[in-house]
């Protein structure tokens, strides 16, 4: 159906002039209607008068009573409505007409059955209309005059509304919601400003929702240049297929840099496997799904490229269609691959390192195991590679690893491995041997070219030899961690037989192996237990003072079964055993616990107890918060513990140990450089270091006499503590006359046999009782 | 006897000569307008009655209630033209009737239902209306206000 739209206004103009002519057409109705009862009325009026008046007139002419007869015709003459009198009978006529009748009424003359003529009377309802019209007209008047101002006044208000309205429509109409969020009201009528508030609500909706969309479009837009952008850096590119009509297009396949494609099809036919990428979407189409898989193309150069396609399936308008993306991972992939080789590869000399090393094993040993077949596994490493570093710098030390690997590579056999699996060691596997001799056969090959002498500077060719330890699969193991035990300790085992030779593993550096494996885990029992890692505590002297400082504490295993055993003897496996930081915790803590005991003790709670901290446990990240943790837990005085790190600790990571010891001397902890002067500690450093104490390393202490540069050294450490306000600690003073000297050399506090070797804590309290009296 | 012949005779004479002054009175009022219905009577500014009878107690009473200012009534038996009308009390013969209608004067009679030998009379039924005796006003040829046929009835023989 269609919307037929009408003006209201014509509307009320319609109305009006309906209501106009319907009145019209009413009066008209209504005057003939009242007209014909008029009529009806003047009739009835006249034949009632007639009806009467046969009662006389019937008599009158039946008697001769003429002359009485006439005067009544006369007197009935005299109505207004009665035109005319026609009277006709046997012996009297009578006829009188005033004006021509509208209408006429005859009657019979009868009297008492006797016929006796017939009258006719003409007559007119004129003067009944003309007198009733007469006030019908007034009230028609009044009426009007009351009736016709109000529905004209109804109608102009009508009009005048729609007007407004119509002009309000055409404000509407020539609204820019862009620029007004308001109309001005255009009248008081309460429809106007009903409408008007609601369209400025309405203006105000859109208004802000235009902001919004506007905002929106500028965000898409520029959303849309980011991701243009982005897909420009991403190298990537969008696609769209039909399933239907099996077509494939883009419009940002240009922008790709490298692929000198243009279009979308040369895209796809550049697909290496094509065929398969093709099934997939032909897949996607018929099983609404997805695809996330890489794909290889060749592009005009003949290079290879790759890039992860993502495909989904939609439905749109009814139409199948496939939403694609290509990504051009190309530099990732590279990437990638490089990364995986740098993963399996030694960056210096392009050699397997020991991931890919183990990972070749496994092949190489299952290869060997199924043919029964046997390899040799050999570690290698040079000798006195350190000192040569030491004397001509890295540089010079990676040209020469870079030239050992050369070389190695090149005597090699194509099924034998070489890795690098350190600074200076190599792993050589020999595969298919018959026997240890076919090991010495390689041994003599590498002797010959690896002593011919490298070139590392112009001037300078330097000859190395290098130390080798081998172990056999599977005659010694078929273990891959055991064999690079067996074959490391082997090689040590060559090492300390005085270096430049080779060694095989044999049952008695296997029990060695075995011991040492023994070793760490009973430190790590011990670390558990509590009364077998104990404290010895060496006393610090203040000898201007004359008075103990405090302690040194120094950690001794008293083992359960072998009794006593010195540091020397088990602090190597600690370390080898990557037990250290948890021995630094362990000695922490029982440091802690001591100072908290000591606190109550009136001659003890005065004294600092030192720890030495390695490397491992200051770089650790929660150190100070264990520190916290600890200070808190047991209530101690942190001004009262003293941390030793050694020179090399803080010279490595200098930012960050600058930040660690900072948060440290918060805590009000001591923090002592311990071990200086063996390090390469910058004056720069030192002051940038916040510290208290600062430790001369023993060496010089115990040699002050044989060296005078230790003794000058000495003096500069004292001086360099001195102008930074530190308290010096001289380590290993073990007579009087080294006392003697680092005394007026100016030293605060020295530490060591002299005054007493480290003693456990039972016998150091003993000590300070008894210090004074001994003084 | 004599005596009883006297009460007899008495009575009867009671009986005879008594008379209905209600529709005399009756009469008085209604037969003046209908004089006025009468040739030009109305215009005249006095009315001759001639009550025709004997002067009797009835005769008597009638003229007082035709006496007014307009009217003058005589009782007589000698009638003549002077007289504008003739008021019957009884009864009478035809040749008396024929000799009155020669004088051409409306004739009515206070006898009740006394329609042949008078004009104009008075009907008393279940309703009272005048009547007329067309017949002898046609004799008479006189006038009549046409009004008169509107209230009175029309006597048929």
């Amino acid at each position: 159906m269609k919307n037929k739209i009408y003006s209201l206004k014509k509307i009320v103009d319609f109305l009006f002039v309906i209501i106009i002519l319907l009145f019209l057409v009413y009066v008209i109705f209504d005057v003939r209607n009242i007209q014909n009862t008029l009529y009806k009325v003047e009739t009835e009026k006249i034949e009632t008068t007639l009806n009467n008046e046969l009662n006389t007139i019937n008599p009158m002419l039946k008697f001769g009573f003429y002359d009485s007869l006439k005067q009544e015709l006369n007197n009935l003459l005299k109505e207004k409505s009665v035109l005319l009198i026609e009277l006709k009978s046997k012996n009297f006529n009578f006829k009188k007409q005033k004006l021509k009748p509208k209408y006429l009424l005859i009657k019979k003359l009868i009297y008492k059955n006797e016929e006796l003529g017939f009258i006719k009377i003409g007559y007119t309802d004129d003067f009944l209309i003309k007198t009733f019209f007469k006030k019908y007209f007034v009230k028609f008047i009044i009426y009007l005059a009351i009736v016709l101002p109000v529905l004209l006044y109804i109608f102009m208000f009508l009009r005048k509304k729609i007007s407004k309205l119509n002009t309000l429509a055409n404000v509407v109409k020539n609204i820019n919601f862009k620029k007004h969020s308001k109309i001005e009201l255009i009248g008081n009528y309460f429809e106007i400003i009903n409408i008007t508030n609601a369209i400025n609500r309405l203006l105000n909706q859109i208004n802000t929702f235009y902001l919004n969309q506007l905002k929106l479009i500028r965000k898409l837009t520029s959303y849309k240049k980011y991701l243009e952008s982005s897909q420009k850096i991403a190298e990537m590119f969008s696609w769209q297929y039909d399933c239907e009509n099996k077509t494939f297009s883009s419009q940002n396949i240009k922008k790709i840099s490298n692929l000198e494609i243009q279009d979308i099809n040369e895209f796809i036919n550049s697909i290496i496997n094509k065929k398969d990428f093709l099934n997939k979407i032909d897949y996607i189409c018929r099983h609404n799904e997805e695809l996330e898989d890489i794909f290889t193309i060749v592009n005009k150069q003949n290079k290879k490229m790759y890039f992860k396609i993502f495909a989904k399936h939609f439905k749109q308008k009814d139409k199948d269609i496939i939403i694609g993306s290509a990504l051009n991972i190309t530099e990732e992939i590279k990437k990638q691959e490089k990364i995986e080789y740098l993963a399996y590869h030694d960056v210096l000399t392009g050699l397997p390192n020991r991931a890919l090393l183990k990972k070749e094993l496994k092949t190489i040993m299952a290869f060997h195991k199924r043919h029964k077949k046997k390899f040799a596994f050999m570690f290698l490493d040079i000798d006195n590679f350190k000192m040569i570093n030491d004397n001509f710098g890295h540089e010079r030390g990676d040209k020469l690893i870079k030239e050992i690997a050369k070389r190695l590579t090149n005597i090699l056999r194509e099924s034998d491995l070489v890795a690098r699996v350190g600074g200076d060691e190599f792993v050589i596997v020999i595969t298919e041997i018959k026997n240890k001799e076919d090991c010495l056969v390689v041994y003599d090959k590498l002797k010959k070219v690896l002593t011919k002498p490298i070139k590392i500077l112009d001037d300078v060719d330097v000859s190395v030899t290098f130390s080798l330890g081998i172990s056999i699969f599977p005659d010694d193991t078929e273990d891959i961690e055991e064999l690079f035990q067996y074959s490391d300790i082997a090689m040590y085992n060559a090492k300390n037989n005085g270096k430049d030779q080779y060694s095989f593993i044999t049952e008695e550096l296997k029990k060695q192996i075995k011991e040492y494996y023994e070793i760490v885990e009973e430190i790590k029992e011990a670390l558990k237990k509590d009364n077998e890692l104990i404290l010895y505590f060496q006393p610090k002297i203040n000898i201007h003072e004359n008075k103990i400082e405090g302690c040194e504490a120094l950690i001794r295993w008293k083992h359960h079964l072998k009794g006593m055993i010195p540091p020397g003897k088990f602090i190597p496996y600690v370390e080898k055993g990557g037990l250290s930081t948890k021995l630094d915790s362990y000695v922490l803590q029982k440091a802690v616990e001591t100072l908290s005991k000591w606190q109550t003790n009136k001659k003890l709670k005065d004294l600092v107890i030192a720890i030495n901290i390695t490397a491992g446990k200051f770089k650790e990240e929660n150190f100070v918060d264990e520190l916290k943790s600890l200070i808190n837990k047991y209530k101690i005085n942190p001004t009262k513990l003293q941390i030793e790190i050694t020179e090399s600790i803080g010279i490595k990571h200098i930012d960050y140990t600058i930040a660690t010891l900072k948060q440290i001397k918060e805590l009000d902890i001591q923090i002592a450089i311990d071990d200086f002067g063996t390090g390469y500690s910058s004056l720069n450093y030192i002051k940038d270091i916040p510290f208290d104490v600062l430790k001369i390393d023993q060496s010089f202490i115990k040699d002050l006499f044989k060296d005078s540069s230790n003794k000058f050294i000495t003096q500069m450490i004292i001086q360099i503590a001195k102008v930074l306000n530190k308290i010096t600690i001289a380590e290993g003073v073990e007579d009087e006359k080294t006392l003697k000297e680092v005394k007026e050399m100016g030293v605060d506090i020295v530490q060591g046999y002299y005054f007493s070797k480290p003693l456990d804590e039972k016998k150091f309290i003993d000590y300070v009782y008894n210090f004074e009296k001994t003084q | 006897m004599v005596m009883k012949k006297f009460i007899i005779f008495t009575l009867l004479a009671n009986i005879l000569f008594s008379f209905n002054k209600d529709l005399l009175i009756l009469e008085s009022k209604l037969y003046p307008k209908l004089f006025m219905l009468i040739d030009d009577y109305d215009k005249k500014s006095i009315l001759n009655i001639a009550i025709y009878s004997d002067k009797n107690e009835k005769a008597r009473f009638i003229k007082k209630l035709y006496t007014s200012d307009k009217l003058n009534a005589v009782i007589t038996k000698k009638i003549d033209k002077s007289f504008d009308v003739i008021l019957l009390t009884r009864k009478i013969d035809n040749k008396t009737l024929n000799n009155l209608l020669k004088l051409k004067k409306p004739i009515f009679t206070t006898e009740k239902n006394n329609v042949d030998y008078s004009m104009f009379g008075i009907y008393i039924g279940v309703r009272i209306y005048p009547y007329l005796n067309p017949y002898l006003i046609k004799k008479a040829n006189l006038k009549l206000n046409p009004i008169i046929f509107k209230v009175a009835k029309i006597y048929e023989k």
